[in-house]
């Protein structure tokens, strides 16, 4: 028995057989290297239909420069296996040293596309992971959203990899199937073997490895309580308290599931789908449309529709923003709707007018000061008016709410609350904000913890603000899906929680 | 080979989208061959790879070179799609 750490806490907890995935073992070669690179560019073309990365990496594939490079390896007497993978290093490495984190991330497509390149030449585009056997936990250097497709996810159980962080493509693919991942395992693939039994232990940070008995029947059972935690739903059911459950919705299509499915409403409707991944600002007629649809499925129930929260990160081709050196900090969200009122009118008049439909409320994102959330109850007002003059149909009534994400909006709550109808508290970023810890970093990782005492402390302090005057509380964010802080939250005295 | 300077003005750097209209429409320009160049190195324009591996920022100094039938007419074309980019 021995256990590998990981500075990456997570709520992994699984037990399962290692199937370690090695990718240097070395063929002999049986295919030419224009024959791998069809073979390859026909998985590409097939593959990019599922998912847009994939077209970026048939582009890659394509490039002149790709094929050059290992021409130029091999007439300079390398074979051609290692003539790929010097390429992919080199090119790879290109990247890396470039000062722009957009760019630097494309070494991991050239590496991938590499990847399957070796791939197609060592006649290993017989899948590495077909005869993966039930119950395996796959252990990898590092694993690429090219594997996810070949993995049989039915039958893993666990992720466990060197490289990569929480925030990685194949992390979020694992927790949508609920499978137990582990990153940031220092030396993983090599000090794991095929068939040893493994511990995923993310709490702890540690991956135990062939587990005595003793150990195996103590995380046993913790399984077994895990498994036996009650669900968010019944944990509100059983309280007898009134605390409403809520569903987070990207989207109408997750506002109908969500309605489906039987939750009290919408406790955050995101916008981001109507502005970000398309080349022009979305009209209002356009938005108009989403909000009134989203709004008709929700019927009597709540839809809380939260306005524009995209940040400098993401550049956008109709917006042109200055590049932000901490785009966490510079200008998203609220800001930037207030920098341009024209979109943000166009936005506010949209949901005024599905308003009439349904039960919707309107929330500001990332409220600071008690000037912004004025200047928008004021455009809210303007567009009222504007609507009103034109003889356009509107509601006159929407409940306005904001979100309390910021450690400016938790020491001003109370005056916040006199302001707005609702909170609905972020966890996601409040943590962040206050742990100063960037979610996305495995070094800081540890930090960021929505459990943390200063964050649970904001939200009560929060919350009984705002009941002082009467202002509903919602919260947000992972924390609230999570069925071991329920009965915190619910100790806390929130309202709701959106899931 | 005739050849131009030029500056990237675009505030986002030259990023995949107009990279990639660039490498596209660079391909279009056969048989005449474009290079970019920026400070000690030189790129074949038809490569996104190559074209994205300079890094090139807001204000970077591009040299358009250009050689082969056609050549005149792609420098002025590639000259005047990378001055318009903002």
């Amino acid at each position: 028995m021995y256990v590998l750490k990981t500075p990456v806490p997570s709520e992994a907890l699984a037990i399962g057989q290692a199937f370690v995935v090695t990718r240097a073992e070395m063929q002999s070669v049986e295919v030419t290297l224009p024959e791998a690179f069809a073979q390859a560019e026909g998985q590409l073309t097939q593959l990019s239909g599922q998912h847009e990365v994939f077209a970026a990496h048939l582009e890659i594939l394509q490039d002149p420069l790709l094929q050059e490079s290992i021409e130029d390896f091999v007439s300079n007497g390398c074979d051609v296996l290692t003539a790929v993978e010097r390429t992919s290093e080199m090119l790879a490495t290109q990247f890396e040293e470039i000062d722009d984190e957009y760019l630097r991330a494309r070494a991991d497509d050239v590496r991938d596309v590499c990847r399957r390149l070796l791939a197609c030449l060592q006649c290993a585009a017989d899948n590495p992971f077909k005869h993966l056997p039930a119950g395996s936990v796959v252990v990898a250097e590092e694993l690429f959203p090219s594997d996810t497709a070949s993995i049989d996810l039915s039958k893993s159980v666990g992720f466990v990899t060197a490289k990569g962080s929480r925030t990685s493509h194949v992390c979020i693919i694992a927790r949508q199937h609920g499978i137990a991942t582990m990153v940031g395992v220092e030396g993983a693939h090599r000090f794991i073997h095929m068939g040893d039994r493994l511990i995923l232990d993310g709490k702890g940070g540690q991956v135990v490895v062939n587990p005595d008995e003793a150990t195996m029947d103590e995380y046993r059972k913790r399984m077994a309580q895990h498994q036996q935690m009650p669900s968010v739903a019944e944990q509100l059911a059983a309280s007898g308290r009134r605390v409403r459950l809520f569903a987070n919705a990207g989207c109408v299509d997750d506002v109908r599931d969500a309605v489906d499915a039987g939750f009290e409403g919408i406790g955050l409707f995101r916008t981001e789908f109507l502005f970000l991944n398309t080349k022009q600002a979305p009209s209002e007629e356009e938005q108009y449309e989403q909000y009134r649809m989203a709004a008709e499925w929700c019927g009597d129930r709540v839809l809380t529709i939260r306005t524009m929260d995209f940040g400098a990160d993401k550049p956008l081709p109709w917006l042109p923003l200055s590049v932000q050196e901490n785009p966490f900090l510079g200008l998203r969200a609220v800001r930037i709707a207030l920098k341009h009122t024209d979109l943000f009118k166009a936005q506010l008049r949209a949901i005024l007018r599905a308003a009439l439909y349904g039960n919707v409320r309107v929330m500001f994102p990332m409220i600071c000061q008690m000037d912004e959330i004025r200047q928008c109850k004021a455009l809210l007002r303007v567009c009222k008016d504007e609507l009103a003059a034109e003889g356009t149909p509107h509601a006159e009534d929407i409940r306005i709410g904001m979100m309390v994400e910021t450690p400016a909006s938790v020491m001003l709550a109370k005056e916040f609350a006199r302001e707005v109808d609702f909170f609905s508290i972020g966890t996601n970023d409040l943590t962040q904000y206050l742990m100063a810890a960037d979610r996305g970093n495995p070094d800081v990782a540890y930090l960021y913890d929505a459990m943390n005492p200063a964050v649970l402390r904001a939200i009560g302090q929060v919350t009984a603000a705002a009941h002082e005057v009467g202002c509903e509380v919602c919260l947000c964010g992972e924390l609230a899906a999570d069925a071991n802080a329920t009965q915190t939250l619910l100790q806390l005295g929130l309202d709701s929680l959106s899931v | 080979m005739i050849s131009k300077e030029v500056i990237l003005a675009a505030s986002e750097g030259l990023h995949a989208r107009p990279a990639g209209e660039l490498v596209k429409m660079v391909k279009g320009l056969a048989p005449a061959k474009v290079t970019l160049t920026c400070g000690a190195k030189t790129v074949n324009a038809a490569s996104m790879l190559s074209v994205l591996s300079l890094g090139l920022k807001s204000g970077s100094s591009i040299v358009v070179g250009a050689e082969g039938d056609n050549a005149q007419e792609a420098l002025t074309q590639v000259v005047q799609f990378i001055a318009s980019l903002s």
